[in-house]
This record gives C-alpha cells, structure tokens and sequence, in this order.
C-alpha cells in the first residue's frame, strides 16, 4: 500500500476547470465511488496506476500534470 | 452521514453480529449452575445459539436487500479498489484476534496432557460445552474487530 502523504494531485482543481464536474460523474467515469474521489482528493489515498490513468484521461491530461511525487516527505 | 454502500453494510453487520451474538454470549454466561443441570444447559445453549445463528441470516438478508436496493449504482455495490483494500486491511486483524484465541483454545487442550499443568477455565464457570463456545467467542470477537476496523478505516478516509 502506498504512503498516502507522497501522492499530491490535483482532482479538485481539474474538477473545477470541467465545468465544476461532480465528484460522482468523476467516479462514475473513472469507475470507482464517489467515497474514492473525495479520499483522493483529500490525499488520503492514493489511487493505483490504472486510476490515476482513467482520472487523467477523463481530464485529458497527462499523468504527471494531475498527480505528482513529493520526495522530499518520509 | 456521506456513506457508501460497503460502509452501510459493515455498520449493519457491526450491529447485528453486537446485539445478537452478544445477547447469547451474556445468556450463555449468565447461566445457572444451581437451576439448570448440565445436559439442561446444553439444550438451553444450543437452542439459544440456533436461534442466534437464523436471526442473524435473516437480519442479513433483509437489510442487506434493502441497503443495496438504496444504493444508486452497480459500482457501489460491488466496490472498488479501495474497498478492497480496506476488506484486506481489515481481514488481517481479524485473522490475528481469531489465532490468538484458536492458539488459547489449543493450549487449553493441550497443555493438562503434555506438561500436566491443571489450568482450567472450565471449571472457572459455568458455560456448556467450553472449549467450543471459547472458540465461537474467539471467531465473533475476530468479526467484531475486523467490521470496527473496516469502519475505522472508512471513517478516516484511508487505507
């Protein structure tokens, strides 16, 4: 299981810039809950590849330009 | 409350599994050795646990159906990575209450033949059919424990 802290993303602001898109149409989209979103969102989870692939696709944006590695946090 | 339906559905397990197989484990317990005679207790226990086991499949049953009939989509219902990764988290600390008492249980049956040590809880009480019921209580506290630490996990959005 991934340490939740590294994960940085940036769901919310993506969310926001699509037409302040719904938590639920994102999951819906991506394939997961609405619950999954919001842990993500807050960083308390860190969703597996094939997630973050879907979440960066329904934005269409690369990987890297909605989530990052921090590090510099242990 | 915002919960999904896995949440739900771990609450009313919580919930079912604390009131019914409490209400036997304190029946059980709670038994008179002055009233009853042991074949007496036996019949007693094994009726009240008969009757705990059908409550709790029809509890299940019926608002397990009513849970998911108030879910709004599939995904919810059959989870997603995360809930399963919560199930895991959470079996594994079932799995450790749950050895620790099968390893009590062993070493209850054990130990008076082995090393001769007289250590019984057993005549300690006065519950019917001991070594099983120390075991079945083993296995509910290992449900109990695994359904509070799926709920603490939901609860704290992690994993």
């Amino acid at each position: 299981m991934a340490s939740a802290n590294k994960i940085n993303n940036k769901v919310r602001e993506c969310r926001f810039f699509a037409n302040e898109m719904t938590q639920q149409d994102l999951a819906e989209r991506v394939g997961v809950t609405r619950q999954t979103i919001m842990a993500i969102e807050k960083g308390k989870y860190s969703p597996s590849l094939e997630v973050a692939f879907k979440i960066a696709l329904v934005f269409q944006k690369s990987l890297e330009a909605v989530f990052s590695y921090d590090a510099a946090i242990e | 409350m915002n919960m999904s339906f896995k949440e739900k559905s771990t609450w009313l397990s919580l919930v079912a599994t604390l009131l019914i197989f409490g209400d036997y484990a304190i029946s059980v317990v709670i038994m008179d050795a002055n009233v009853l005679n042991p074949d007496e207790m036996i019949e007693v226990a094994m009726h009240n646990l008969g009757s705990a086991v059908l409550l709790i499949i029809i509890v299940e049953i019926i608002f397990q159906s009513l849970i998911a009939a108030g879910s709004r989509n599939k995904m919810e219902i059959d989870g997603d990575e995360r809930d399963r990764l919560i199930t895991l988290s959470s079996n594994n600390s079932g799995y450790w209450v749950l050895s620790i008492g099968v390893i009590i249980t062993l070493g209850h049956l054990i130990l008076p033949y082995v090393f001769g040590i007289e250590f019984s809880l057993e005549e300690r009480t006065n519950i019917p059919m001991f070594k099983m019921h120390l075991l079945l209580f083993t296995f509910i506290v290992a449900e109990i424990v695994r359904f509070s630490h799926q709920i603490y996990l939901y609860r704290n959005d992690a994993v």
